[in-house]
């Protein structure tokens, strides 16, 4: 049904323009694709499944990456050594439910991170994080039917169902950060990817805390050394940290601690580090290290005043850095509020503006706030947010919209919305740009100082609005409407006397389905183009990265539908 | 005959005791329905009579009727954190985080269906970068101020953090105007069309105070100064200037040309301690005797004072006194009626006051009754003069009527600063002038750059009516025909905290380096503890550490069982010593107590817990505070 007007609208254009304007016109650009650190693997059978296959052979530890794609009533599992299940339609974990608000359609594409650890003989088999397109799923989830063993990783379909899976990518140890590297100008950034955590609590005692031997109170797995969080109880307590240290380059290394509490650093077993806890400057010590994993360790023992510990390094010459250390001033993800505080809704739009974490915070991954945003939401769905800032669409929801605990309880610190449901996300770079064949730009160093200006907002008789923004001389207009489950973006250009580009979407693959249809993965969607008085459509591919371009003439417009 | 003077002594007496602030002035509320969160962040008047209320959940409700019943429409929603509105031409424009917006309804159906952004500023994303405004000037344009980021200090780092902008709404251009400030919640005109700007407390701020700008002004805090190399600043001072060496502003000013001295200074705790809106009285008289005086709000002590200008050597100084007190929650925004009602729209999320309660929406009127108060002090040659409402009964005039002593506050970039360098003024005659109403003060030892406490005893009015406020702060930043003597040397500093038997900092050697009970407390942002339960046994020897990661000061004082009220109010009566002494009075129901600690700092005391079980009350004692800020530990 919803072909014929597209068809109706290319017969009418096809008479006025040199090019079939629904034809995509393939443009190379030189920009370094992303590095997560995984390495890719191949996928058996083409990636379409429809019997429990083996996705992985025998694994222990497993960071993973991938995209998988339900049919539209169709249900799957996968795995974990064979013995673990995570159900990809509920994102149930053995049996536990999710913490996502309402769960992802099916039918398109969805991405899954998720971190893995192998039962140990203390530790039970641990699902450190699951993401599902970059929303929290699951985090520190200890399994109860835990068991020391190793098997594949396998995809189990339901019965007659056909699941895809593409874009398999792992590590083979869990990390739960960023790894060691060498930074483009040559600089060491040392990071350890993941840390064990052993915690006691030493009750009244004040003395360092030497009894490492006895069983702790508590074991898991920790991002960072993040001292305040993990105190067992209510007193005193010690914890001890170990992890894999990947050193890039051989040479000496100085290791500094800022801490009221006691804390010893151990590499490779070697003390190499004693700090008292006293204040003054940091205690710091060097150390030759060979490039290379090395085992680190690192004790810790709260006596009271500051529960910090600042772990800062130095190679060579090079600058200080931090090491897994919490940093004061930087907001981290944390898992969503158990507590919301959500916006009152009624038969209007709500508007509402506010700082949005974007992208989507990860847990203990510091995080980056767009200042100008404003959250559309109306009923059920869908809602979206915008950065009045770019002009672009962030992310779109469906179900409850807001959560404003963040903003408007006490102060309001974070001053930020959470959507109360599950998010689709885009990339939020510039709207516009002139030249669809130079990089897209990101966004401006200094927004707002750029020849793009948000001008006004206008609701319409709904109380839906229509974004203006002041491009250089002319003007653009920015309209959504929610359809059903879908949003319909009305973009309009004039005034500028010369033409423009502008941007649907960025993602790992860009599929034309049929002319004007398109089947995104990375994040998932699907786009149809409504109504379009441009020149033609553009595939900027990059590595790893596609992104759909659309010409929009000096008075041109485009309307497209977005699917989730 | 001496029966009749004591039974003149007793009328006196009895006048004085049973006037209140609101034989003068009373407070009503204006009724709030019920689901409406009246946190008000900015409110005008539209011209058909409706008050535009906007709140800090980003609604704007027109109210009808708000003189008698009051009914609410919402305006508008989702604004961010709007802390001003202002009606021009008919029009509200409100200072959202972002940008200025103004709000059309295009269709006249209620309901904004147009936002409109005049400008739109930088942000970080730190929750401390709020936006205040607009204030329209005479010329059609107007001024907006930006709060410094915090970072355990003030920081600018969006451009223009700290400043004050100019903006002419037609060309939407922004003009950087003045630089300087740290938290300027409020700022208004006086009669003459000049913009005043009030300052809050905290870092490089020693006390709360209001300042007259001009363009290119640097108004004492040194983070917006980053941005001083921009193209369009109206001055080059560079931020590394500005060190903690000068001692005083009075000192920093004789070197900084641009450092522009507090016209006045609003003693922290006594005058406020958060000074927010500034309106003049233009009411010509209908809102009682003080026209053309500043009316300042204070957000955390619920209240307005009242100031008096003039213009010395070309600048502005003068005094400011108590007004009145006890609204019901934190006074963020005033306006004045024709008619002489001013309206006090208010707010405590976050921000306790001492009101009580979370918003309120009230209005304050004359009842006709002139107060027989201090209306204004200016300076003289060799002393003041002080003029009063009404004629003075000459024979209550005496040196003794006076008690003066002069103080100054540190320029540092510690927060606040505790009155520093105190010194009497002998009253070396009085007079009063041929208007019956003004006392001329000579005094002994005037020198600028100082702000002198007057306190005032016995003076009646002609018609027996006794003094409703007897205390008032004049700065004194110059002295009328010229300079005597600097105020770059400042003696000892009181800070009685460091020292106090009550705060032991260190273990004593008899515990043996051992502690049963090792406790944390500490503060979240909104002044509240963290830990609002704290539990130990009987006797035990406690080291407590308490941690204040909030942007201000507090401290702990554990007090000799439920005594929080106690011992918080007795804080807030210490006045000019109450800094240095950590705002801890000296009092039996004082058991041990912190330092006051500095934002993001710590302090560790030791203490044995008290030998009887039961219930003992701790309290944060920065004035203002107590009310929410405490907790309770248990001890068993």
């Amino acid at each position: 049904m919803r072909r014929f007007p597209i068809f109706l609208l290319l017969t009418l254009f096809l008479c006025s323009c040199d090019r079939d304007p629904l034809s995509v016109k393939e443009v190379r650009i030189d920009s370094p694709a992303g590095v997560d650190g995984l390495t890719e693997q191949t996928i058996s059978d083409s990636g379409i499944f429809t019997e429990a296959t083996e996705l992985l052979p025998s694994h222990e530890n497993l960071t993973l990456r991938l995209s998988y794609q339900l049919g539209d009533n169709d249900g799957a599992t996968l795995l974990l050594q064979n013995r673990y299940s995570l159900d990809l339609a509920t994102f149930e974990l053995e049996g536990q439910s999710s913490q996502l608000r309402g769960l992802p359609s099916r039918g398109i594409w969805h991405d899954l991170e998720l971190i893995f650890l192998s039962a140990t003989e203390n530790v039970p088999a641990t699902v450190l994080e699951v993401y599902v397109d970059g929303n929290l799923v699951h985090t520190q989830h200890k399994l109860r039917r835990s068991e020391i063993g190793h098997g594949p990783l396998v995809i189990e379909p339901a019965t007659g169902a056909t699941v895809r899976v593409a874009n398999l990518r792992t590590a083979g140890v869990a990390r739960a950060g960023a790894t060691s590297v060498i930074e483009e100008d040559g600089e060491v950034n040392l990071e350890i990817p993941l840390l064990s955590y052993a915690a006691y609590a030493t009750g009244g005692d004040t003395e360092a805390f030497t009894d490492w031997q006895k069983e702790p109170d508590e074991r898991g797995y920790v991002q960072r050394f993040d001292v305040a969080a993990l105190n067992p109880g209510t007193g005193q307590y010690a914890l001890r940290f170990t992890g894999k240290l990947n050193v890039p380059k051989s040479g000496k290394y100085w290791w500094n601690i800022l801490s009221p509490s006691t804390a010893r650093f151990f590499i490779d077993g070697e003390e190499v580090l004693s700090h008292d806890g006293d204040p003054g400057p940091p205690t710091a010590d060097s150390l030759q290290l060979a490039a290379g994993d090395h085992d680190v360790a690192l004790e810790f023992t709260y006596r009271g005043g500051w529960n910090r510990l600042m772990f800062s390094y130095r190679f060579e010459d090079e600058k200080v850095k931090l090491l897994n250390t919490v940093e004061w001033g930087v907001a981290y993800g944390a898992p969503a509020s158990s507590d919301p505080l959500p916006v009152e809704m009624d038969d209007r739009p709500y508007l509402l503006r506010s700082f949005l974490f974007f992208p989507a915070p990860r847990i203990y991954a510091a995080t980056s706030k767009r200042t100008h945003v404003v959250s559309v939401g109306e009923g059920k769905g869908p809602h979206y947010s915008v950065d009045l800032q770019t002009g672009s669409l962030l992310q779109v929801w469906r179900g409850d919209f807001a959560d404003v605990r963040d903003m408007w309880a006490g102060r309001g610190p974070k001053q930020i919305i959470t959507p109360l449901g599950v998010t689709t996300t885009f990339d939020g770079d510039r709207q516009w740009t002139e030249d669809p064949d130079a990089p897209w730009p990101g966004r401006s160093d200094e927004p707002g100082e750029d020849d793009f200006q948000h001008f006004a907002y206008d609701l319409d008789e709904a109380g839906r609005p229509t974004f203006t923004y002041k491009i250089d001389k002319g003007q653009v207009s920015d309209k959504f409407t929610p359809d059903g489950d879908a949003l319909v973006r009305d973009l309009r250009h004039t005034g500028s006397g010369i033409d423009r580009y502008t941007q649907i979407a960025n993602a790992e693959q860009i599929t034309e389905i049929s002319p004007g249809e398109f089947e995104l993965r990375s994040p998932g969607m699907r786009i149809t183009i409504e109504s379009y008085d441009g020149e033609g459509l553009f595939k900027q591919v990059s590595e790893g990265r596609e992104r759909l371009i659309a010409h929009v003439g000096a008075d041109g417009h485009l309307r497209y539908r977005i699917n989730w | 005959m001496k029966k009749l003077f004591t039974l003149a002594a007793v009328s006196i007496g009895f006048l004085l005791s049973a006037q209140t602030e609101a034989d003068y002035y009373t407070i009503e509320q204006v009724s709030i329905p019920d689901g409406v969160e009246l946190e008000v962040g900015g409110m005008d008047f539209l011209p058909d009579g409706r008050l535009a209320v906007c709140t800090r959940r980003g609604e704007v409700f027109l109210v009808s009727d708000v003189a008698d019943r009051a009914t609410y429409e919402l305006f508008a929603r989702g604004l961010h954190e709007p802390l001003g509105l202002t009606v021009h031409e008919g029009d509200i424009y409100v200072a959202q985080r972002g940008e200025v917006t103004k709000l059309l309804d295009k269709d006249g159906d209620g309901w904004a269906d147009r936002f409109e952004t005049v400008y739109e500023i930088p942000l970080t994303g730190n929750y401390h970068e709020y936006h205040y405004g607009p204030l329209f000037r005479p010329d059609g344009s107007f001024v907006t101020t930006l709060n410094v980021g915090w970072e355990g200090k003030g920081v600018s780092k969006a451009k223009w953090r700290g400043w004050m902008l100019a903006c002419d709404p037609d060309t939407k251009r922004i003009t950087p105007y003045a630089v300087g400030m740290r938290s300027p919640a409020g700022f208004g005109l006086n009669n003459e069309g000049d913009i005043f700007v009030a300052e809050n407390q905290g870092d490089w701020i020693g006390s709360g105070r209001i300042t007259h700008l001009r363009k290119g002004d640097f108004a004492g805090h040194p983070a917006g100064l980053a941005w001083t190399g921009e193209r369009n600043s109206p001055l080059d001072l560079e931020a590394h200037t500005i060190t903690d060496d000068y001692g005083t502003m009075y000192a920093a000013k004789r070197e900084v040309e641009s450092l522009k001295l507090p016209a006045v200074w609003f003693p922290h705790g006594i005058m406020g301690i958060s000074t927010a809106a500034i309106l003049n009285d233009d009411t010509q008289g209908a809102f009682g005797p003080f026209a053309n005086q500043l009316l300042v709000s204070d957000q955390g002590q619920s209240k307005i004072m009242r100031v008096s200008l003039e213009k010395v050597e070309g600048e502005y100084q003068g005094a400011v006194f108590p007004f009145r007190e006890g609204f019901s929650s934190g006074l963020l925004r005033m306006r004045l009626t024709e008619d002489g009602t001013l309206y006090a729209g208010q707010t405590a999320r976050g921000w306790a006051a001492t009101g009580g309660e979370e918003f309120a929406l009230e209005r304050l009127k004359w009842t006709g009754e002139v107060p027989f108060e201090m209306y204004a002090i200016t300076a003289a040659a060799d002393g003041f003069n002080v003029a009063f409402t009404e004629p003075i009964l000459a024979s209550s005039v005496s040196a003794k009527s006076f008690t003066i002593q002069n103080f100054t506050y540190r320029y540092h970039h510690n927060y606040g600063s505790p009155a520093v360098d105190m010194q009497e003024n002998a009253i070396l005659a009085t007079r009063v002038l041929s208007d019956e109403k003004t006392i001329n003060v000579k005094v002994a030892g005037l020198r600028p750059g100082y702000i002198y406490e007057f306190k005032i005893d016995g003076i009646t009015g002609q018609d027996g009516k006794q003094l409703l406020h007897d205390v008032g702060y004049y700065t004194l930043n110059n002295i009328p025909g010229g300079e005597v003597a600097g105020a770059g040397e400042i003696g000892e500093e009181l800070d009685a905290g460091e020292t106090s038997p009550k705060r032991p900092t260190t273990m004593p050697t008899a515990w043996n380096g051992e502690v049963d009970a090792d406790i944390l407390l500490e503060t979240i942002k909104g002044m509240r503890y963290k830990q609002e339960v704290l539990q130990v046994k009987a006797g035990q020897k406690v080291r407590l550490t308490f941690r204040n990661p909030d942007d201000m000061q507090h401290n702990f004082v554990l007090t000799s069982g439920r005594k929080g009220d106690a011992v918080g109010e007795e804080a807030a009566t210490l006045g000019l010593k109450g800094l240095g002494m950590s705002h801890v009075p000296e009092m039996d129901e004082v058991l041990v107590h912190t330092k006051l600690v500095e934002p993001e700092t710590s302090d560790v005391i030791y203490f044995v817990a008290p030998t009887k079980p039961g219930v003992y009350e701790y309290v944060c004692t920065v004035p203002g505070h107590y009310k929410i800020m405490r907790g309770v530990l248990r001890v068993t």
